[in-house]
């Protein structure tokens, strides 16, 4: 592939390939980790985030990397400074500061306004580890590109079972995808809390597809290889923030952009993000078991790393000093200048460098960092261990557990399950009064350290659930159901039914408004289909309030009064009335109104009239449904009489037209 | 050394890190480029300033080798890729005897002077033009080595009963130029006289074996049964490669070695690298065949370029393993995952009591020969007194 490249950039010295690695996620998903060192910077298998990410990026052939970043931009920067990659010629690595980013949509209008990217580049997050070939998810997109040339991006994603141990919990989503060309035609988000029943498609989509397919088994990393159009439509859609639930959802549910999006889908290699601690856990394990081959700790990523690989994944640099009843059991890697002492058992865990382990230590499944100091006889199981900690004798920490830099846990202390411990809580936080008892609570007399307490008006979404994040702690279960099935069904269906109410009330209100205030025609189907996409409702919903709205402005007692109403705003319902099936559609939306009420049965057939006259309905529809309507009996048989006089006259009238036709049939 | 070499140096390092140039053939090349340059480019007053910036050159590339380095890091850093330490301590056997060459003419001109010291400009220039050119021929020999062992093929492919006989007779003649001489010519005899229709088995794709095979079929009649090597099913491939060049070719399952292995009557293998004591690496699925072929006494020949012969023993066979991700033998989608270990090891280490021939650029051996070629090829502990330069 290389020298096929260098030829293509003599002939096009634009064709760059470049990437966009956007360093922060806008989120406090591993504070208080992160309160002082940037998200990419935090080691998985003691190499910091953003290596994994730059790797995968040199290998897959991108020439020139901008690393976008905001919080803490000046220790990446610094970071990037000291590393190999300041050097590095193929690729380029530039830093791109902006201290007001707060979403991914500001990130990527930042790159639009600084005009940095020439043609396709790949966009990722600063916490990315991959294995997989970027060159056949390029070379489809290329090829769609010169075919259609809407196409602007494609989505990599990863397949994998629902329950698969990589999959971020609680950040799940739902791709609906044509089967064949792998086009993105919906995209839900699934968060497991309140969990989605239902979902509405229209079935426009199934007219146009003609195999669909809806998966919930791939993993999203966001690896998105972009057209340079993106970043220009998230400056034209200023209130884009997030990739997926505001861009990736608005252009697929825009009918003016006319945009598509395809999906490439791994079947196998590796990829994933490392967007939660339970990811955190789940990757370093991937990682030790050498999935995510060949960015392997044995790789030595670092400059000055010596990692060798044993059997059974057992990963050690030189200079470990490890007792003689000591044990590394299995998936393990212990950097240099770390001593364990006896009868320390360590399985599943990563250790950094300079850590000094005691005797009797328990360790499983734990990421402990650089310089950490554990007495004698701790326990650790399942939880991130912070550079420079301190475990006193005979402390122990459980599944779960964030313990930030610094912090020492006194004697014989146990943190309970996902306890977040940091050296200070938050700055601006007033918390520091009631933290002095907590203090002493949490990690003992002779520790140092409080809780951390999550700031309550967070950047993240206010309608995020908080069992949501909750479910990407290490650990942590997803509980399927809630413990009474009927009531959790309930629950959700009055959700449904007020959602329902939702645009119901808003196409009320529009429509009343029109009515009251006199628009025109093409104003108020302007406003309505807005709602529609708005709302994420279908034209039979329109139907569906529409009529039933008309119908109340009609004064029963005056038939004379229909027509006037109907002439008016006829045209209303025509233009979300198309085709014989919607205009059958109407008829039953009528005669169903008219069951209900005896008044609008009484004026039926002058409301049919109505509709006839002003082109809602065709007279073969009607015929077709008075037809339908043949045998009934009780109010519908008498609906049925009631249009009689109707049909009969556009039947005659018909035969009328249609003489020389009838004449024919008759000669034959 | 000038700027430019570095950026060379650090070139080679990441492509070799990202694993951008892999097999043996290429390291080797691409390493006993960018030496050549080093020797060329650098400035240096003695041939010992030269071999430290060499050796620290050598250290350089060997370190970024991304998998299992020597647990000693010190000396003998065996790397995924042995061929860029064997280039290292091969330019650097080649200093020494350059140097060596260079000192008894000066010794034979003047047999009391002080040679030690390259005072002379005249004979630096002069050492070095010797030096490029012992490198350029190397790296031709390199290039030209799987056609060298492809041009020795019709040797191999007969019986091996009748290769022994002729050893024989030519040992009793015990005239060892006339030895290479009489055997070529029996050789060219054999042509004629076997009518054969050798069942020749082989393992994965191995480009020299590729092209040892081809060679052979312009000169005899054969039939190659090729294990298809799973999981990467190299041997598919090689199967297409010898059947479009209109030899008679058989892919069979890796379980169905020992069976079909008693009709076989050669085993002809590639080599990722050879150790010191003749024992194998290669591509994981050759240690079944060699055991096969041991049990029906089948002989093993074994097709290496010289490049591939390393001097270093295994001590600890693992660590001439890699293990790559398990994606190809098991499903990353597998709800086991958590409770089991899968380790896929890419290669197989062969010990040399189940090899018979190794077929290098320079010759044939049995393995207990190829110490031998490390003495003659390398720079080792013996030839360690050009320190005292």
């Amino acid at each position: 592939m290389p020298p096929k490249k260098d030829a293509a950039k003599g002939l096009e010295p634009d064709e760059v390939l470049q990437a966009v690695v956007v360093t922060d996620s806008f989120n406090s998903r591993f504070k208080p980790l992160t309160k002082d060192e940037p998200r990419c910077l935090l080691p998985l298998a003691n190499v910091p985030l953003i290596e994994y990410t730059l790797e995968f990026l040199a290998v897959s052939g991108v020439q020139e990397v901008f690393v976008v970043c905001c919080a803490h931009s000046d220790k990446i920067k610094e970071y990037l400074r000291s590393s190999k990659w300041n050097k590095s010629v193929l690729p380029r690595v530039t830093t791109i500061v902006s201290q007001e980013l707060m979403s991914m949509g500001d990130a990527l209008r930042e790159m639009d306004a600084k005009s940095l990217l020439h043609s396709d580049f790949i966009l990722v997050s600063g916490d990315i580890i991959a294995n997989f070939n970027l060159e056949h998810a390029l070379e489809e997109h290329r090829q769609r590109r010169q075919v259609d040339k809407n196409a602007i991006m494609t989505m990599v994603l990863k397949q994998a079972t629902p329950q698969h141990r990589t999959r971020a919990k609680g950040e799940e989503s739902l791709f609906i995808l044509n089967a064949q060309t792998r086009e993105c035609l919906r995209y839900e988000s699934m968060e497991p809390y309140p969990l989605k029943r239902k979902t509405l498609l229209s079935t426009e989509l199934f007219e146009k597809h003609p195999e669909v397919d809806i998966r919930n088994d791939l993993i999203d990393c966001q690896i998105d290889i972009c057209n340079i159009e993106v970043p220009a439509l998230f400056t034209e859609n200023f209130d884009y923030q997030e990739m997926r639930k505001d861009f990736v959802r608005g252009i697929l549910e825009s009918d003016l952009l006319g945009k598509t999006i395809y999906t490439h889908i791994l079947e196998s290699q590796y990829a994933a993000r490392v967007s939660t601690p339970q990811m955190y856990d789940s990757v370093s394990k991937d990682i030790l078991c050498r999935w995510s081959y060949p960015l392997v700790p044995d790789a030595n990523l670092l400059e000055g790393q010596s990692y060798q690989y044993s059997s059974p994944h057992i990963y050690r640099e030189t200079n470990v000093n490890l007792s003689r009843s000591a044990r590394l059991e299995r998936r393990v890697a212990v950097g240099s200048g770390t001593r364990v002492g006896d009868r320390t058992r360590i399985a599943n865990s990563t250790i950094g460098r300079n850590c000094k382990i005691g005797a009797n230590v328990t360790i499983d499944g734990a990421y402990v960092w650089d310089g950490v100091t554990i007495g004698d006889n701790c326990r650790i199981s399942r939880s991130i261990v912070g550079s420079g900690v301190t475990l006193k004798d005979g402390a122990v920490v459980q599944t779960g557990c964030l313990i930030s830099s610094d912090v020492v846990i006194g004697a014989n202390k146990t943190l309970p399950p996902n306890s977040r411990v940091a050296l200070s809580g938050d700055a601006d936080d007033s918390l520091s009064d009631t933290s002095g008892g907590m203090e002493a609570g949490l990690v003992g007399d002779d520790g140092r350290g409080v809780k951390w307490v999550e700031e309550e008006d967070e950047d993240e979404d206010d309608d995020l659930d908080r069992r949501n994040v909750e479910l990407g702690f290490i650990g942590h279960t997803y509980l399927p159901e809630l413990d009474d099935d009927d009531e959790s069904e309930d629950e959700s269906d009055e959700e449904m039914e007020e959602g329902a109410d939702d645009w119901k009330r808003e196409v009320q209100q529009t429509l009343a408004r029109a009515i009251s205030e006199n628009h025109s025609i093409d104003i108020a189907a302007l406003e309505l289909n807005t709602l529609k996409m708005a709302m994420n409702i279908t034209f039979q919903n329109l139907r569906e309030t529409v009529l039933p709205a008309l119908l109340q402005q009609v004064d029963v007692a005056k038939p004379a009064s229909i027509n006037a109403v109907f002439k008016q705003w006829a045209k209303l319902v025509s233009r979300f009335t198309h085709g014989e099936e919607d205009q059958a559609n109407v008829l039953s939306v009528l005669q169903h109104e008219c069951l209900e009420n005896e008044d609008h049965a009484k004026v039926f057939v002058h409301i049919l009239k109505a509709v006839y006259e002003h082109d809602v309905v065709e007279e073969d529809v009607l015929i077709k449904w008075h037809k339908s309507l043949k045998g009934e009996t009780g109010t519908l048989g008498k609906l049925r009489d009631a249009a009689t006089p109707l049909i009969n006259w556009l039947q005659e009238a018909d035969e009328e037209s249609d003489e020389d036709d009838d004449e024919d049939e008759d000669d034959e | 050394m000038s700027r430019e070499i570095n950026i060379q140096i650090d070139n080679l390092i990441t492509k070799l890190h990202r694993r951008q140039v892999i097999g043996s053939f290429n390291v080797a090349i691409e390493t006993a480029r960018v030496l050549r340059n080093v020797v060329s480019a650098s400035r240096w007053n003695t041939v010992r300033q030269l071999k430290e910036t060499v050796e620290e050159v050598g250290v350089r590339l060997e370190a970024a080798q991304p998998i299992g380095k020597n647990r000693s890091p010190e000396r003998d850093a065996w790397s995924g890729e042995l061929a860029v330490g064997n280039m290292v301590k091969r330019v650097l056997h080649l200093i020494y005897e350059e140097y060596h060459a260079l000192q008894a003419e000066l010794r034979e001109q003047n047999p009391d002077g002080d040679n030690d010291a390259l005072t002379d400009a005249e004979q630096k220039d002069e050492l070095k033009a010797a030096f490029k050119q012992g490198i350029t021929e190397m790296i031709d020999e390199l290039e030209s080595s799987r056609t060298t062992i492809a041009a020795t093929a019709h040797d191999h492919i007969h019986s091996k009963y009748v290769v022994l006989r002729n050893c024989e007779v030519n040992t009793t003649a015990a005239v060892l130029d006339m030895l290479m001489a009489a055997a070529s010519m029996l050789i060219e005899v054999l042509h004629y006289v076997l009518s054969d229709s050798e069942i020749i088995m082989t393992v994965g794709r191995s480009r020299t074996v590729e092209l040892f095979l081809k060679d052979a079929a312009k000169h005899r009649n054969f039939q190659v049964i090729v294990v298809e090597t799973a999981p990467f099913y190299n041997g598919q491939e090689m199967a297409k490669a010898l059947g479009s060049a209109g030899i008679d070719t058989t892919v069979i399952s890796d379980s169905a070695v020992f069976a079909v292995m008693s009709r076989v009557n050669k085993v002809i293998l590639g080599a990722h690298a050879v150790t010191a004591n003749g024992g194998l690496v290669a591509v994981g699925g050759t240690y079944n065949v060699t055991a096969a072929a041991k049990y029906h006494a089948t002989p093993v020949v074994v097709c290496s370029g010289l490049y591939k012969v390393c001097p270093s023993y295994p001590y600890d066979t693992d660590i001439y393993n890699l293990c790559i991700s398990p994606d190809s033998v098991f499903e990353f989608e597998d709800d086991l995952l958590d409770k089991i270990d899968v380790v896929n090891p890419y290669f197989d280490f062969i010990s040399p009591d189940k090899v018979s021939l190794f077929v290098t650029n320079v010759g044939s051996h049995p393995p207990s020969f190829i110490q031998r070629l490390i003495q003659e090829t390398y720079i080792t502990e013996d030839s360690q007194d050009i320190d005292s330069m």
